[in-house]
């Protein structure tokens, strides 16, 4: 197992490479573009809002923000990412000739990816405590690892999408499918509780919303253990599930 | 300087066609997710009156809408198609720049409009805006603002070298248009000074003009408006040319 895992540090160097040229990229799309989501919906909304269950606005919309950076971050990422190194470069056919495997390939990437989610995140939070939307920015590293598992969900779920699709345009498919309810309906800045109940329930099948739950839980202390063991299992299931589905799908596609 | 324009848009047209269901799929489904999740969803959690917030986010996200449909074709398509060398063959063509400019423009405003038209539609199922006679006016309304906010996105292109440089231009330009120019927050809600930048911004001018047609509250005071975007396509436009010009020179 160990003589394994070294081609599988290969890739993530590989992928360190590539992202110190392209780092400004990604804090301007990835940390400017929720910032200014925060502010102007901390500040602009939350001036018209009551309280949501007993808590200001802004203090509800900043872990909500914090996890569609996370999101937007990692499904893009998952999407648009693996279907140019795939389809475009060609780059994971030159990677299968070497040791590595596809199994790698894929754990790897999402895994690094998630890791550019967590950070992307970090820095959102940064803004939000800046903006007074949160009390104590060390509760972050709290939510760390609720982070890390949903971005890894997310970018497996993006993988998974992207493993049928040939191009960019097929992509399109997945926007009013999976990424707009999902974004819409997770509870990111508007609450659940405001839609019909088959709505509520549909939520359930969103990774997201767990992801929402953990990390709003964390930021407000009102997470419980049972709360969270569950909610982290549901996420993990969904990556295997997510993991496993891109897997066969992409062997069929590379090795038939 | 222009012929050869109508041409363009028949390419621009053609090339379009297989993507047709694509666009259908995208531009029906997804406007009713989030006129649905916005206009009620958050209009339920505002405090006074959600029906006006309903209207509010509605008649805004008709005119929103112009900037997805809008902005991709007018930044990322124009840069493949320069770097491709397509406007170099069309040139060879005897077809002039500004035509090529202006007619891939006014098909990306027809299909923009398309769109916004779709989401109207979607608005009015959903009972978010009212049927009345004054509607047809925001078909032109509509066109004007996509015809600027497609200049708009050839001219900031002209200074953009790779597809890489496009990531500044979402959190700089389009998500604050999005966020302050009224599409689902008042923009009178924000501090003086971002209200100034709001007003230059030009989806502002087409969301206050949509909103106004919606609401039936027409006036003169409505034209300043139009002059403000007739203002920007001409000033965008000429100066597209010229950057292009220089560039493909190059």
């Amino acid at each position: 197992m160990s003589i394994q895992l070294i081609p599988a540090t290969a890739l993530f160097q590989r992928q360190l490479i590539v992202w110190q040229k392209n780092w400004k990229n990604f804090v301007m799309l990835r940390v400017l573009e929720p910032a200014i989501m925060l502010y102007a919906m901390g500040f602009g909304l939350g001036l018209a809002f009551d309280l949501v269950n007993g808590v200001p606005y802004l203090f509800y919309v900043v872990p909500g923000i914090m996890c569609s950076a996370n999101m937007m971050a990692c499904i893009f990422d998952g999407l648009y990412g693996s279907l140019t190194r795939n389809m475009y470069q060609g780059l994971w056919k030159s990677q299968l000739a070497t040791s590595i495997s596809l199994r790698q390939i894929l754990l790897m990437e999402a895994l690094w990816i998630s890791i550019k989610g967590c950070i992307a995140t970090i820095l959102v939070m940064l803004v939000g405590y800046t903006f007074g939307g949160i009390t104590n920015p060390l509760l972050g590293i709290v939510a760390l690892p609720f982070l890390l598992i949903g971005g890894f969900t997310l970018s497996s779920l993006g993988q998974f999408i992207a493993a049928r699709a040939n191009t960019y345009m097929d992509i399109d498919y997945a926007w009013p499918l999976v990424i707009t309810p999902m974004f819409m309906f997770s509870g990111i800045f508007i609450p659940l509780e405001t839609f019909p109940h088959w709505l509520q329930n549909l939520a359930l099948l969103s990774p997201l919303y767990y992801m929402v739950e953990l990390v709003r839980g964390t930021m407000l202390s009102t997470l419980t253990l049972p709360t969270a063991l569950v909610f982290s299992t549901v996420l993990l299931t969904i990556a295997f599930i997510c993991q496993t589905l891109a897997y066969n799908i992409y062997k069929k596609r590379l090795f038939t | 300087m222009y012929t050869g324009a109508g041409t363009i848009l028949q390419r621009q047209f053609l090339a379009w066609k297989p993507y047709i269901p694509n666009f259908i799929f995208l531009f029906v489904l997804d406007p009713f997710i989030y006129l649905y999740a916005i206009a009620f969803g958050l209009g339920a959690y505002l405090a006074d009156n959600p029906a006006e917030y309903s209207f509010f986010a509605a008649s805004g996200l008709v005119a929103g809408t112009l900037i997805w449909v809008v902005t991709t074709d007018a930044t990322y398509l124009t840069l493949t198609r320069l770097n491709t060398g397509l406007w170099q063959s069309q040139l060879s063509a005897s077809i002039k720049l500004p035509a090529i400019l202006m007619g891939e423009s006014l098909f990306g405003a027809i299909k923009g409009t398309l769109a916004a038209l779709i989401v109207l539609g979607i608005s009015l199922l959903l009972g978010a805006l009212n049927l009345h006679i004054h509607l047809w006016l925001l078909v032109p309304i509509l066109f004007i603002g996509a015809l600027t906010l497609y200049t708009t996105g050839q001219f900031f292109t002209a200074h953009i070298g790779s597809e890489q440089g496009f990531d500044f231009l979402w959190p700089l330009l389009y998500n604050p248009m999005f966020l302050f120019c009224g599409v689902f927050i008042p923009i009178d809600i924000f501090p003086s000074w971002l209200q100034i930048i709001s007003w230059i911004l030009p989806l502002s001018h087409i969301v206050e003009l949509t909103r106004a047609v919606c609401a039936q509250q027409l006036s003169s005071h409505l034209f300043v408006h139009i002059y403000a975007l007739a203002g920007y396509i001409i000033l965008f436009h000429f100066c597209s040319c010229h950057l292009y010009k220089k560039r493909i020179l190059a």
